[in-house]
């Protein structure tokens, strides 16, 4: 009798190991849209269009893509939704899409583009581009308070945005679910095991 | 017939290992979690799963003896010391029948391990990437299977060799150190001590070929080496470095061909099957020989 229920315990953890271990990989972690506004542009804002970047005012994005900027930028640098919910005017380039189009050296830069921001916009989460004064000393020009103050202005007011389709992060929860279930799936297979193999 | 009720019986009690399936758990939870963390910089999904494959080998190739010298080095041994040797050979059971089918039995232990690492590492990566390049896993299971048995044969082998516990714990752990810590470790290599007995002991010129061929005769490089047999030629490990014409890029796909015959990726299959089957030979005809009383 007691052999009979560690049998059938056995053999219910095994059936679901195979249903944990096959689960995940039938259902794949999809890749999601990345909106990455933590970079900073590398060159003046004229310079911009020149290096492959492209170059869209604020204004002239559409409510999805003005959606999405803002979101990133409330949300810390970085805000992602699934595929399909991106902007149209925004392009969603993969890894290898990158480094494909950098072993080219070509001129395009896919998915990075700066938005010009509005002069003013109270509404607009301030900007997150990184200003060095130092780097005009260090380029040989001198400038007083008001020129680095109206630099900083020009930079802060050309965000860059570098849009891109990945996987969600490792603590995502998608990920973290189908680890659990193979996690699961392993201690069940052999906890069934040894209770189908004890006597 | 009676080789399979011998192994039958075997693989029933192995089954019962708490230990065993314990070991299970935790390779079973390394294979997830490395599948888990695996990534590559601007690499295709295919790219990243077939590195994390080649990784896992990595890993296999430290762990996997381990498990299988402590699956087996009590197979014959233990029998021996408890005296069940007795009841087994009451049996219309021969000696041959009680090696071979204590060894088959631990094979498929073994093999069963590693089907468990393999199911979940394959789970997690294919959940996580969305593909399975089946050549590269199907053939570092193949791999690791082989790899996995060369170390039970030497475990039954040495056990069989044994009349007590201590006598094949001591065996098994000698031949962990010997056939994979030498060849692990940097300064402590069997390689090393090779060359500098060939230098600097008998003044002799360097010889990459001759340490090379030395290196070889380890199961953990002919493991490492198999798996490039199985893997596309940009992800082939470079073993023999030192080998390698100073003209033939090391990483290129004709620094293996370049390669003398006997340190060829292909060769590795040899060294391979030397070390599954003359440990067997040396084990059976000891066991033969000696003394049950």
């Amino acid at each position: 009798m007691i052999d009979d229920r560690r049998g059938q315990i056995g053999a219910v953890l095994v059936g679901l190991a195979v249903v944990l271990f096959v689960l995940p990989a039938l259902f794949p972690v999809q890749p999601v849209l990345f909106h990455d506004t933590g970079q900073t542009a590398p060159g003046p804002p004229a310079e911009h269009e020149a290096d492959g970047t492209r170059l869209v005012a604020y204004e002239n994005l559409s409510d999805r893509g003005k959606q999405l900027y803002r979101r990133a930028l409330e949300g810390g640098g970085e805000y992602r939704v699934p595929q399909g919910e991106g902007a149209p005017g925004f392009e969603y380039p993969t890894a290898s899409d990158i480094a494909e189009s950098r072993d080219d050296a070509g001129d395009r830069r896919p998915g990075q583009v700066v938005v010009k921001r509005p002069v003013a916009d109270d509404d607009l989460p301030p900007s997150d581009e990184r200003f060095y004064p130092g780097r005009f000393e260090r380029e040989g020009e001198s400038l007083n308070e008001s020129e680095v103050e109206q630099r900083r202005q020009q930079v802060l007011r050309y965000d860059l945005m570098q849009t891109r389709t990945g996987d969600p992060p490792l603590n995502s929860p998608a990920q973290l679910l189908r680890l659990g279930a193979v996690l699961l799936a392993v201690l069940s297979l052999c906890t069934g095991g040894y209770l189908l193999s004890s006597p | 017939m009676s080789t399979l009720a011998v192994a039958r019986k075997d693989f029933r009690t192995v089954r019962r290992s708490r230990t065993l399936w314990t070991v299970a758990i935790f390779l079973g939870f390394v294979a997830a979690l490395l599948a888990y963390v695996s990534s590559g910089y601007n690499q295709t999904p295919t790219e990243v799963v077939r590195q994390l494959f080649v990784s896992l080998a990595r890993v296999l190739a430290i762990l996997l003896p381990i498990v299988a010298l402590v699956a087996s080095y009590l197979a014959i041994a233990g029998e021996r010391e408890s005296g069940g040797i007795k009841f087994l050979l009451s049996l219309p059971n021969t000696r041959r029948d009680v090696f071979l089918g204590k060894l088959a039995s631990r094979l498929g232990v073994i093999a069963g391990a590693v089907l468990v690492i393999y199911l979940a590492a394959v789970s997690v990566a294919v959940a996580r990437h969305g593909v399975f390049p089946a050549g590269v896993i199907l053939g570092t299971l193949l791999v690791t299977v082989g790899y996995g048995w060369t170390f039970v044969s030497i475990a039954v082998s040495l056990s069989a060799a044994a009349a007590v516990r201590s006598r094949a714990i001591a065996n098994a752990l000698a031949s962990y150190v010997v056939l994979v810590m030498l060849y692990v470790f940097p300064f402590v290599q069997v390689p090393t001590m090779v060359r500098w007995v060939h230098t600097t002991f008998l003044g002799a010129d360097r010889s990459p070929n001759l340490y090379n061929a030395v290196e070889y005769t380890s199961p953990y490089v002919a493991y490492r080496k198999a798996t490039n047999l199985v893997v596309p030629g940009d992800m082939r490990q470079v073993i023999f470095r030192s080998s390698v014409p100073e003209d033939v890029a090391p990483g290129s796909a004709n620094a293996n061909e370049v390669l003398p015959l006997y340190l060829t990726d292909e060769f590795s299959l040899v060294v391979i099957a030397f070390w599954f089957v003359v440990p067997l030979l040396g084990g059976y005809w000891l066991f033969e020989r000696s003394d049950l009383e």
